[in-house]
C-alpha cells in the first residue's frame, strides 16, 4: 500500500489510476479550506477545488518531485482562485499599506491581561470568528502557513511572491487580527 | 535589555532567530514580567490559529472528482473476476450463437452432417481416452511420491494443503497481485 504522495504519484503513473483518490481524500478539506479564505464563498471554494483538483490530474506528468506534492498543488489552487477571482486579482496581490495599523498602540494593548482570560476552545472560536473578517488577501497568506503548514519559501513558491513580500505580508496579516482581537476582545469586556 | 516588541516576540515563536539571540529572549523573558505575560498571550494566539479547524467539504467530492476524471474509484472483486473471464465468457457466446444459427436453419439434420458427427464424437472420445490414460500415470506417479496423500490418515493431507495454500498465497501476493495491479 503506498503511503507518501510521492508513492501514490509513482502508482497513478504506473497505471492504477485509482489511487488519485487518496491524494484527494488527502488535501481536499486543506484545499477547500485556502479555497473559502481567498474567494470568501463556499459554493465557489468547492469548484474552485474541484478544479485544481482535476487540472493537477492532467498535469501529474509535469511534477517533477522536486518540491512537495502540496506545494505544487496548492500553487495551482491558487491560481485557480486568482483566476476566479478575475478583476480583483491584481489588488489581491498587491500589498495595501493603507491598513492603519498604530504598531504602538498595538504593542501597549497587548498585555499579559489579554487573551489568558479565555479558555482554549473559547479562544480558538474568538479567533476563528475575527479571522473571518480580515480581507481575502491576508486570509490567503495566515491559512497558507498555519493550515496548509507550508514555510516561507514554499508560500513563495506557491504565490510566486519573494520572500519578503512573504514575510511583510505574514506579519501585516497577523499585526490586523490581533488588532481585530483587541477591539472584539474590548467590546466583551464592557458587554 | 529593553522590552521585546511584538516583531521579536514573534520571530521567537516562529523558531527564526539565531540560538545566541534565542538564549538572551529566553533570559529576558524570565526575568521580564511583562514581557512574559506577552508572550503568554502570542503562544494563546498561536496556538488558537493552528488549532482552527479545517472546513470540509461536501459529502462525495472525492467522488465527483474522479467522476469528472473518468476514473472508477477503486475496482471490485466482482468487476476484476468478470473482467478476467470475459474472453472466456465471449467465446461461450460466440459458440452459442453459431449452433444456434446452425441448429435454426436446419444445417445440422442436412445430408452427411451425422457422418460428420459420428466422426468428431470418435476424435473426441479417443482424445478422452488419452486423457483419462494421462490422469490415470499422473496419479500412480503421484502415489509413488506423496504416499502420505493416500494414507487413511489425513494428518498427510492436512500438511500438504495448508503447505499448498501457502505458497498460492505467497505466489498471489509476491508475483499475481503486483502484475494485476500494474494493468489497474
Amino acid at each position: 500500500m503506498p503511503q507518501s504522495d510521492n508513492e501514490i504519484i509513482e502508482r497513478i503513473r504506473d497505471g492504477a489510476k485509482h489511487y488519485y483518490a487518496r491524494l484527494v481524500d488527502r488535501y481536499k478539506d486543506r484545499a477547500y479550506t485556502l479555497a473559502v479564505r481567498m474567494l470568501k464563498n463556499k459554493e465557489d471554494a468547492e469548484e474552485a477545488a474541484q478544479d485544481a483538483f482535476i487540472r493537477a490530474y492532467n498535469a501529474l506528468n509535469r511534477f517533477e518531485g522536486k518540491a512537495r506534492f502540496g506545494t505544487w498543488f496548492y500553487r495551482i489552487l491558487y491560481n485557480v482562485c486568482l483566476t476566479r477571482l478575475g478583476k480583483r486579482k491584481e489588488e489581491f496581490q498587491r500589498l495595501d499599506y493603507n491598513d492603519n495599523i498604530d504598531y504602538n498602540e498595538l504593542e501597549s494593548a497587548f498585555t499579559a491581561s489579554g487573551y489568558n482570560e479565555y479558555e482554549t476552545n473559547d479562544m480558538i472560536e474568538f479567533v476563528k470568528k475575527t479571522m473571518e473578517e480580515l480581507p481575502e488577501k491576508y486570509q490567503t497568506i495566515l491559512s497558507l502557513f498555519y493550515f496548509q503548514d507550508l514555510s516561507h519559501e514554499e508560500i513563495s513558491e506557491v504565490t510566486q511572491l519573494p520572500i519578503g513580500t512573504i514575510k511583510t505580508h505574514l506579519f501585516r496579516a497577523r499585526a490586523i487580527l490581533q488588532r481585530l482581537l483587541q477591539k472584539e476582545f474590548l467590546l466583551e469586556r464592557v458587554v | 535589555m529593553k522590552h521585546l516588541t511584538l516583531d521579536q516576540l514573534q520571530e521567537y515563536v516562529d523558531g527564526f532567530i539565531d540560538p545566541q539571540r534565542r538564549n538572551e529572549i529566553d533570559l529576558h523573558l524570565h526575568t521580564c514580567d511583562e514581557c512574559g505575560g506577552k508572550m503568554k498571550s502570542l503562544r494563546l494566539f498561536e496556538s488558537s490559529l493552528k488549532n482552527i479547524p479545517l472546513e470540509r467539504v461536501g459529502p462525495n467530492f472525492t467522488q465527483r472528482v474522479m467522476k469528472q476524471l473518468k476514473i472508477q474509484e477503486s475496482p471490485s472483486i466482482v468487476w476484476l473476476i468478470f473482467k478476467n473471464l470475459a474472453p472466456l465468457l465471449g467465446l461461450f457466446i460466440v459458440i452459442g450463437i453459431v449452433y444456434g444459427v446452425l441448429k435454426f436453419t436446419g444445417i445440422l439434420e442436412g445430408p452427411g452432417v451425422g457422418e460428420s458427427i459420428t466422426a468428431t464424437q470418435s476424435a473426441y472420445n479417443s482424445v478422452a481416452n488419452e486423457i483419462s490414460t494421462g490422469v490415470s500415470v499422473f496419479n500412480g506417479w503421484l502415489k509413488n511420491l506423496f504416499p502420505f496423500l493416500y494414507a487413511k490418515s489425513s494428518y498427510g493431507l492436512t500438511v500438504f494443503l495448508v503447505v499448498l495454500f501457502i505458497i498460492v498465497a505467497l505466489l498471489d501476493k509476491f508475483v499475481f497481485m503486483p502484475i494485476v495491479r500494474r494493468r489497474l
